[in-house]
């Protein structure tokens, strides 16, 4: 009989070593999170059809990276560790608790719900009870809860997510990631450090005030004490200043390599899905800790791109249609980037690329700062957090990248990058015109029982032969 | 009752009235009613304060639909479908709005405002969590920009003399809405919730001195008297919002012999219950006031044990039988802490239980909702 656990860790790239080594807690993992040896068989397939796991090692490496760091989450107090958890949806506050390797490296540092949505959700495609346990309980159904608390909750609740010694719940998006916050303390009892921000920024207007910096970053300084207090040990500005500029923002730099070499390819040689997960698992690095093992996976992905650019390979036809899509895609559904990808488009870039060059000097200036209002600094100039800079950077990448097409996706139930999306839309044929291929289709971000599948894939068919067509007529009136 | 009468009155003139004012060059300082705009700003620039109160009718939540999506909560989508509508005056009078950034909802509506009208909008930030120094500083800043940009389009300067007087002015406003609710502490109280919800909404709307007036007599006509003799139980209402034309949980309720004697609304009533100090520097206790001092809501985070308290303080002191939570749907951190309420009522000396319900401002709640209330007030019997 097939060993199918033992298939899928292969396919994560765990060496045989490995596989017999960590065997028993991958095991443990699967009956903690509720998977069976079936879910190893889907998840296997599903690397393979949506991941592109079965050609890049360097895919399988990431995978692999993610799932021990998913087990060692999971299994972390069983095994006795200290752990601080970052919890969804920001990211960039793991870079801040990635920090406390500094002073001691077995914490276990990460984003529990954000795991669960790529690995559970993505790869094994089982969630719901999870999800079903949240809405029986706390989070009413037709209220339009967001799918991403009821991983948060329910995970906790099924004993999946051990308790955070310290656990961030941001504010710094929406209200209802840190009310699912407070739940968690007053259930679970577990200790949550609340990141909030005072959302008065005005339409237009360039981002990232002063006062707003400083409110935010004095947020930072108190999650800089807790996190003391927790690791037994101080952790300086320094440390939390080395683990982002000689950790994370490195890791992010060669993300970004890869970003590029992916946006500027044709034929395209990875596939969104796969972008999809590696962007937002970057995005949520820790820093420091596991950062030789993500790294190493980054180069080997980035040689084996760069030889198939060199070699013209892709997983599209030469001179498809090109696409930027926003924000992102469903994490828990891999098919929704293939179909599009199947129906003979680019799926280029989201509206977060940016193809502008660092300013080194400017850079420099602002490394100076003291790492709470660094921090606060970075956060808040994060495009996606206000309409018109949404906008802005669509309509940029619109025109830099030769875009054929713009789809705008309006995660069902999120108040920030959801509700906007008519505005969005509105700025952007302003600034565009009225003939852009453009689309808004509702979806969910985190839960595909949202909206129904082969209604999107009709959708999305729709939108992909209207943007074929209009870059043939484009095409033929050029001619 | 002839001040209610008074106070219908004078609401039924107060949009030529505010025409009359801006065409004299007053400002109409529009703003949201979450109760963390002091309204005291406003009057202290010889602006005119004006809250955005109204709710409760499908048609405007419908106005707003090319500009936002579906799941946000119905009166932030009715606060902007109003002045896409154009039959409510009061949405196209003002020259000004300013909104205190609360949820996630209210600030996209704002955004609706800045994004898709010419009127001008100013934000006040709002600290969510009650962690002392930090919030209320930031808070106060927020109240100084509020005070300039103020003087700016009303060209009147603030001085402690003027925002002196509107303190007083508010306070008085305050102790004559607490004054009355109070006497809802009785077994037969004379106001009923409904007279008393106009009342407050009354308040955000007409000019807050004629409001003291109208409330001074009120409390005048009605503290000797005592109410009709009921049967039914004591109820205690709470949720985010009730908005002026949103009766219908409350004709519910009536309707079924219970009587609503006290609210914990954050929008729309209850602005009275905490009062700006009368001494002190005037911004400070302002600052105090609306961010220290008042009720809590539950977008604060954490707001739960903070908010329960209270809610276990009103019932004790107004004898209550029962408790409705009136949310509107889409309001997610309502309905979070909605089912943490009903645990903590049970803990109480003598129980109280907990009804929960829910409205869109659409007309096909109301069957569903009477059923539920009628089971509700006869198992309270």
């Amino acid at each position: 009989m097939r060993n199918s656990y033992k298939e899928f860790m292969e396919i994560c790239d765990y060496t045989e070593k490995e596989i017999q080594k960590e065997m028993p807690r991958v095991k443990r993992f699967f009956e903690k999170t509720g998977l069976n040896e079936e879910d190893a068989k889907r998840g296997k397939d599903r690397l393979i059809n949506y991941y592109q796991c079965g050609e890049l090692r360097g895919m399988r490496m990431h995978i692999g990276a993610l799932m021990k760091w998913t087990v060692d989450i999971v299994l972390a107090k069983e095994e006795g560790k200290k752990t601080m958890w970052n919890e969804l949806p920001q990211g960039m506050n793991s870079a801040y608790l990635g920090a406390v390797h500094f002073v001691d490296s077995n914490i276990v540092v990460g984003s529990p719900g954000l795991n669960f949505f790529n690995i559970l959700g993505g790869v094994f495609g089982k969630l719901d009870h999870m999800w079903t346990w949240a809405e029986e309980n706390f989070f009413t159904q037709g209220v339009a809860h967001c799918a991403c608390n009821f991983t948060v909750a329910g995970g906790r609740a099924l004993g999946a997510i051990p308790p955070g010694d310290l656990t961030i719940m941001q504010g710094i998006y929406c209200d209802e990631a840190p009310k699912t916050g407070e739940l968690i303390e007053h259930v679970f009892g577990e200790r949550v450090f609340y990141i909030n921000r005072c959302q008065d920024e005005y339409l237009f207007e360039p981002p990232g005030g002063e006062r707003q910096v400083a409110y935010l970053a004095g947020a930072y300084e108190l999650l800089q004490q807790e996190m003391s207090k927790v690791a037994g040990a101080e952790i300086t500005d320094e440390m939390v200043k080395q683990n982002l500029m000689n950790y994370y923002l490195v890791e992010q730099a060669k993300i970004k390599e890869i970003e590029d070499l992916r946006v500027m390819s044709d034929p395209q040689v990875l596939r969104v899905q796969a972008w999809n997960l590696l962007w937002i698992f970057h995005v949520f690095s820790p820093g420091k800790p596991g950062f030789e093992e993500r790294m190493e996976a980054l180069q080997v992905l980035y040689d084996e791109l760069k030889g198939m650019v060199d070699r013209g390979e892709g997983i599209t036809e030469k001179g498809a249609p090109k696409i930027i899509y926003a924000p992102m895609l469903p994490f828990v559904d891999p098919e929704y980037g293939k179909v599009l990808e199947d129906a003979g488009i680019n799926v280029c870039c989201n509206e977060v690329y940016s193809t502008q060059v660092v300013n080194v000097e400017q850079s420099m200036a602002f490394m100076a700062l003291p790492a709470p209002m660094l921090f606060a600094s970075m956060w808040l100039s994060v495009p996606l957090l206000y309409v018109h800079t949404r906008g802005d950077s669509i309509v940029q990448n619109y025109k830099q990248l030769e875009i054929d097409g713009i789809l705008l996706l309006a995660h069902y139930a999120c108040r920030i990058i959801g509700s906007d999306m008519i505005m969005v839309k509105e700025f952007v044929r302003k600034e565009l015109g009225p003939d852009v291929p453009l689309a808004v289709l509702d979806y969910d971000i985190y839960d595909n029982r949202y909206y129904n599948h082969e209604q999107a894939r009709t959708r999305l068919e729709s939108f992909a032969e209207m943007v074929k067509s209009a870059k043939q007529s484009r095409a033929k009136f050029a001619a | 009752m002839e001040g209610m009468q008074r106070v219908v009155e004078h609401l039924r003139n107060r949009p030529e009235e505010l025409a009359r004012l801006k065409a004299e060059g007053k400002k109409v300082v529009a703003h949201f009613i979450g109760d963390y705009l002091p309204t005291e700003l406003i009057y202290a620039a010889g602006g005119v304060p004006l809250g955005l109160v109204h709710g409760g009718d499908p048609e405007a939540v419908d106005a707003s639909a090319h500009a936002v999506w579906r799941y946000m909560c119905p009166f932030s989508r009715a606060m902007y479908g109003y002045h896409v509508l154009k039959e409510q005056k009061y949405f196209e009078l003002f020259d000004l709005l300013a909104v205190p950034i609360t949820c996630q909802h209210l600030r996209r509506t704002a955004e609706l405002y800045e994004f898709y009208t010419d009127k001008t909008v100013f934000k006040l930030g709002i600290p969510q969590a009650y962690d002392g120094k930090r919030g209320l500083e930031y808070f106060k800043g927020g109240l100084n920009l509020f005070k300039e940009f103020l003087e700016g389009h009303t060209g009147n300067k603030i001085t402690d003399a003027t925002l002196g007087e509107a303190v007083d002015t508010y306070r008085r406003l305050r102790d004559g809405l607490k004054k009355i609710s109070e006497l809802r502490k009785s077994p037969r109280p004379p106001i009923s919730s409904k007279d008393f919800i106009r009342l407050n909404h009354a308040a955000h709307l007409l000019d807050p001195k004629l409001m003291v007036d109208l409330l001074d007599s009120l409390y005048h006509d009605i503290s000797q008297k005592e109410g009709p003799k009921r049967k039914g139980p004591r109820i205690l209402l709470t949720g985010p919002n009730i908005a002026m034309g949103d009766y219908k949980v409350l004709n519910l309720i009536e309707q079924s012999e219970a009587a609503v004697v006290i609210e914990d609304i954050a929008e729309g009533v209850l602005f009275y219950w905490e009062n700006v100090a009368a001494n002190g520097d005037p911004m400070d206790a302002i600052a105090d006031r609306y961010i220290t001092k008042r009720p809590n809501c539950a977008f604060n985070r954490p707001s739960m044990v903070r908010h329960f308290d209270f809610i276990e303080k009103l019932a004790r002191d107004f004898s209550v039988d029962g408790v409705v939570w009136y949310q509107l749907r889409l309001c997610e951190t309502w309905d979070m802490e909605s089912h943490f309420l009903p645990e903590r009522l049970k803990k109480m000396d003598r129980p109280i239980p907990m009804l929960k319900l829910e409205s869109e401002y659409d007309i096909e709640d109301i069957v569903p909702m009477k059923t539920r209330v009628e089971a509700f007030v006869e198992s309270l019997r």
